[in-house]
């Protein structure tokens, strides 16, 4: 059963900031990118007061506060949380309130969950971020889950992910199960567009392509000279590929991160990585909608096989690998 | 008469002297250089990191394999100078200093989505600084057997030296040195080679493999001067 995450983003662009690693949130003044972010910390949020089947207001504040944590824990990264109380506010109202909460929505019958924002169009800062759960599914805060509900905390993860600032990442496996329809075979990224099916918990837990994406957006400049960067190309027949999906594996650590590349000539850039040796390996994004990750009318080449760097890349601490050039043909 | 004793006693007394020098001069000949330079020509053999895989997550949290890679280093080729101080007949102090160059390589198999097989590489530059200390035993006037142990600081560089990391070092062996010119005298009394063998370990550094320590065996052999 595929289940759709998608981010709603009334003004918002799901595409980079420059050539930023993973793919971030940002909002496009002019001919710029402005990278979407939370400015004044603590983030200040309420719950909706709205209990769905087996899920009360408390406990779904306890799922929030859990997911948000997660992503505190980042290393070196400045997020901060304050919890405001509960309210009858709707997520999605611009009430300049962020508000997590249920929300019937039977029309969406593949998205879990949403996340909407209010933002300064010419900073990127973020005014305000609602989260909303449908109601039109079961949903479950146990410890282990439950078979048939949808685990609270593991969506609460993602959607927290959007109201940071990330995009969502492409690393997962998925094989149609029906037109239209995608089942996921595993992923390594929470912020991954299709979740796992009910029942599991796996995604409760970050991984280092969801940390690195956090860490490209807070962390400062001091704090990332311990990570570096890799960059290159993506060539099809001597000619850029937009759109294609790179990973960075470290052998040493077991890391895979992953990026796109964002631009005509086929370029992309993946920050916030460990000093190391890397593999890298360049696909075709065709594990989930390409309108999961960038607009709809942009024109992504996913005709073409994957293949690796043809070099190890080292990637320096405080700085960026030389340029890799990944080679693919066509399918 | 008078006469010829007096020349049997300066005789005599000359031969005794002939004799004391020489037993100096064997005194002299057996007795290590107080100072060895050398400078030798290194080789090991080819170092594993093991096996990796690039991992993603499935439902139940067990992994799924992306792709796999089998990771080693070397063989390494480079250069290696030693000053050594004898501090007994038996006992020298050395500080070595060295560079070695080798390939990274990883060979990616298994690729999900049928990616070809491929063996990848990247360069490697170490420089290294060790202390360590000799034990000669066995010894002869023309080379001694000795064991040899020490550790030390390394730097290795790779991608162009955009990546360099730290590392430590630690080499336990065993070798020989023959001076095929060795004279008493001051200044540059012996010339010889030595040929070694050790195991050298190393931690941290460039790594392809999780684990913390790896061990490589070594070969060097050179050129030694003492005085």
């Amino acid at each position: 059963m595929r289940r759709v995450v998608p981010l709603l983003a009334c003004l918002i662009l799901a595409v980079s900031a420059g050539l930023g690693a993973y793919l971030e949130l940002g909002s496009q003044v002019g001919s710029q990118i402005v990278a979407l972010q939370w400015k004044r910390f603590p983030i200040r949020y309420f719950v909706g007061n709205r209990d769905s089947s087996g899920v009360t207001s408390p406990a779904l504040q306890q799922a929030v506060d859990r997911a948000f944590a997660t992503w505190k824990a980042v290393p070196g990264t400045p997020i901060t949380t304050e919890f405001g109380g509960f309210t009858s506010n709707q997520p999605f109202a611009a009430d300049n309130v962020s508000v997590i909460g249920f929300r019937s929505r039977p029309d969406l019958d593949r998205t879990l969950g949403a996340t909407t924002f209010n933002l300064d169009l010419i900073t990127g800062e973020v005014l305000e971020a609602d989260i909303f759960l449908n109601t039109a599914f079961n949903w479950s805060v146990e410890a282990s889950g439950e078979a048939d509900r949808f685990d609270v905390e593991s969506i609460l993860l993602h959607e927290i992910g959007h109201v940071l600032g990330l995009g969502h990442s492409a690393l997962g496996e998925t094989e149609l199960t029906a037109p239209g329809r995608r089942r996921v075979i595993a992923k390594g990224a929470v912020m991954f567009p299709i979740a796992f099916g009910s029942g599991s918990v796996t995604d409760r837990h970050l991984q280092p392509d969801d940390q690195a994406g956090l860490v490209s957006i807070y962390t400062a400049p001091s704090g990332q000279r311990a990570l570096g960067s890799v960059s290159g190309r993506v060539i099809l027949n001597g000619t850029g590929v937009f759109g294609a999906h790179v990973t960075a594996f470290n052998p040493s650590t077991g890391a895979v991160v992953g990026t796109f590349t964002l631009n005509q000539q086929g370029e992309f850039v993946t920050q916030g990585l460990t000093p190391g040796m890397y593999v890298l390996r360049a696909e075709p994004l065709d594990d989930a909608d390409v309108e999961s990750f960038f607009g709809a009318e942009v024109v992504v080449n996913i005709n073409f096989k994957p293949a690796f760097a043809a070099t190890l890349v080292a990637v320096p601490a405080g700085g960026t690998s030389d340029s890799v050039s990944i080679t693919v043909t066509a399918k | 008469m008078v006469p010829c004793r007096l020349a049997m006693v300066a005789l005599l007394a000359l031969a005794a002297a002939d004799s004391s020098r020489a037993d100096a001069q064997v005194r002299r000949l057996e007795a290590p250089p107080v100072v060895e330079l050398g400078v030798s020509g290194v080789t090991s053999g080819p170092m594993s990191f093991g096996n990796a895989s690039a991992d993603l997550t499935k439902a139940d949290g067990s992994p799924f394999t992306l792709f796999k890679t089998a990771n080693s280093v070397g063989p390494e080729r480079g250069v290696a100078a030693h000053v050594a101080v004898a501090l007994t007949r038996r006992l020298s102090a050395e500080v070595l200093g060295g560079w070695t160059r080798a390939n990274l390589r990883s060979r990616i198999s298994d690729d999900f989505e049928g990616a070809a097989p491929l063996t990848i590489v990247q360069p490697l530059s170490r420089i290294s600084v060790e202390a360590a200390g000799l034990w000669a035993f066995h010894r002869r006037p023309a080379g001694s057997l000795f064991i040899r142990g020490g550790g030390g600081w390394i730097r290795e560089l790779a991608g162009a030296s955009v990546l360099a990391q730290n590392g430590t070092v630690a080499n336990l062996g065993a070798g020989v040195k023959y001076w095929w010119r060795h004279r008493a005298g001051g200044g540059l009394s012996h010339i010889g080679f030595r040929l070694e063998g050790h195991a050298s370990m190393h931690w941290k550094g460039v790594s392809l493999g999780s684990d913390t320590v790896h061990v490589a065996p070594v070969i060097s052999g050179g050129l030694i001067l003492g005085s």
